[in-house]
């Protein structure tokens, strides 16, 4: 049975693995709306996609991309419209995208130590 | 408290309609009805009788704090438990969900392994 369960969390995993590219590049693309005209529309539509892979990433087994969603959800929903910091909030989820979904072990420290002065500090 | 054995699950994201349904039923044995809106878990509550809520909070169109709000006005969900899921909890924001009559606030992301046992230890503390 837990053959059974780990192929279908597996399959699951992969399939949500195959959209996030997608909500990833609508990441992207929604900053460069905000950072062209700057309108609540693109706002409201980048904190929804976020909060989306904020609750998900974790539960599919891609904590780190919850981590990264959930900070740039709460820098919008606080008012930051910093596009450059945001920026490179969307360039770590398309880095760690890129490398499956999860980095190896000091490829994640290195990344989070780039981001420091970007990202929300944890308690 | 009797047993739990039904669980309604309202979600508008379906991977994670899916990742729970999965948990839930193969991991707890529960039976699960899973809707996509507050709208279907108006519609689809009747029939099926849930021992329990399990709800998004965020939902486009009827979020889940209003849906409980209207099942509330259902006689026979009028003290149906409910347990709210939600990326963004903060202390204060869950108080005021459990004084909205929610038993407990779930916080995303989960560990659908462990999910059906942190349903139970919540039930089992009513």
């Amino acid at each position: 049975m837990m053959n059974d369960l780990k192929s279908k969390m597996d399959a699951l995993r992969n399939e949500y693995l195959g959209r996030l590219a997608g909500q990833i590049a609508q990441i992207r693309s929604g900053l460069e709306v905000l950072a062209t005209d700057g309108g609540d529309a693109a706002v409201a539509d980048l904190i929804a996609v976020t909060h989306k892979l904020s609750g998900s990433g974790g539960t599919f087994g891609f904590p780190l991309i919850s981590r990264l969603a959930s900070d740039m959800e709460m820098l919008l929903e606080m008012g930051n419209r910093d596009i450059a910091r945001l920026g490179r909030i969307g360039d770590g989820l398309k880095t760690i995208l890129d490398a499956g979904g999860n980095l190896e072990a000091d490829a994640e420290v290195r990344l989070l130590d780039d981001l420091s002065s970007d990202l929300i500090e944890e308690n | 408290m009797a047993e739990l054995k039904k669980i309604l699950h309202v979600e508008d994201e379906s991977d994670i309609r899916e990742v729970v349904l999965m948990a839930l039923e193969a991991i707890g044995g529960f039976t699960v009805e899973s809707c996509e809106s507050g709208d279907e878990a108006l519609k689809k509550s009747p029939n099926f009788m849930p021992d329990l809520f399990l709800m998004d909070i965020m939902m486009p169109g009827m979020d889940g704090p209003a849906t409980l709000e209207e099942l509330r006005k259902v006689p026979e969900f009028a003290n149906t438990p409910v347990i709210f899921m939600t990326a963004k909890a903060q202390a204060e924001e869950i108080a005021r969900f459990k004084g909205h009559g929610a038993l407990d606030v779930i916080t995303k992301p989960f560990d659908p392994m462990t999910l059906s046992d942190q349903i139970r230890t919540i039930w089992d503390n009513i």
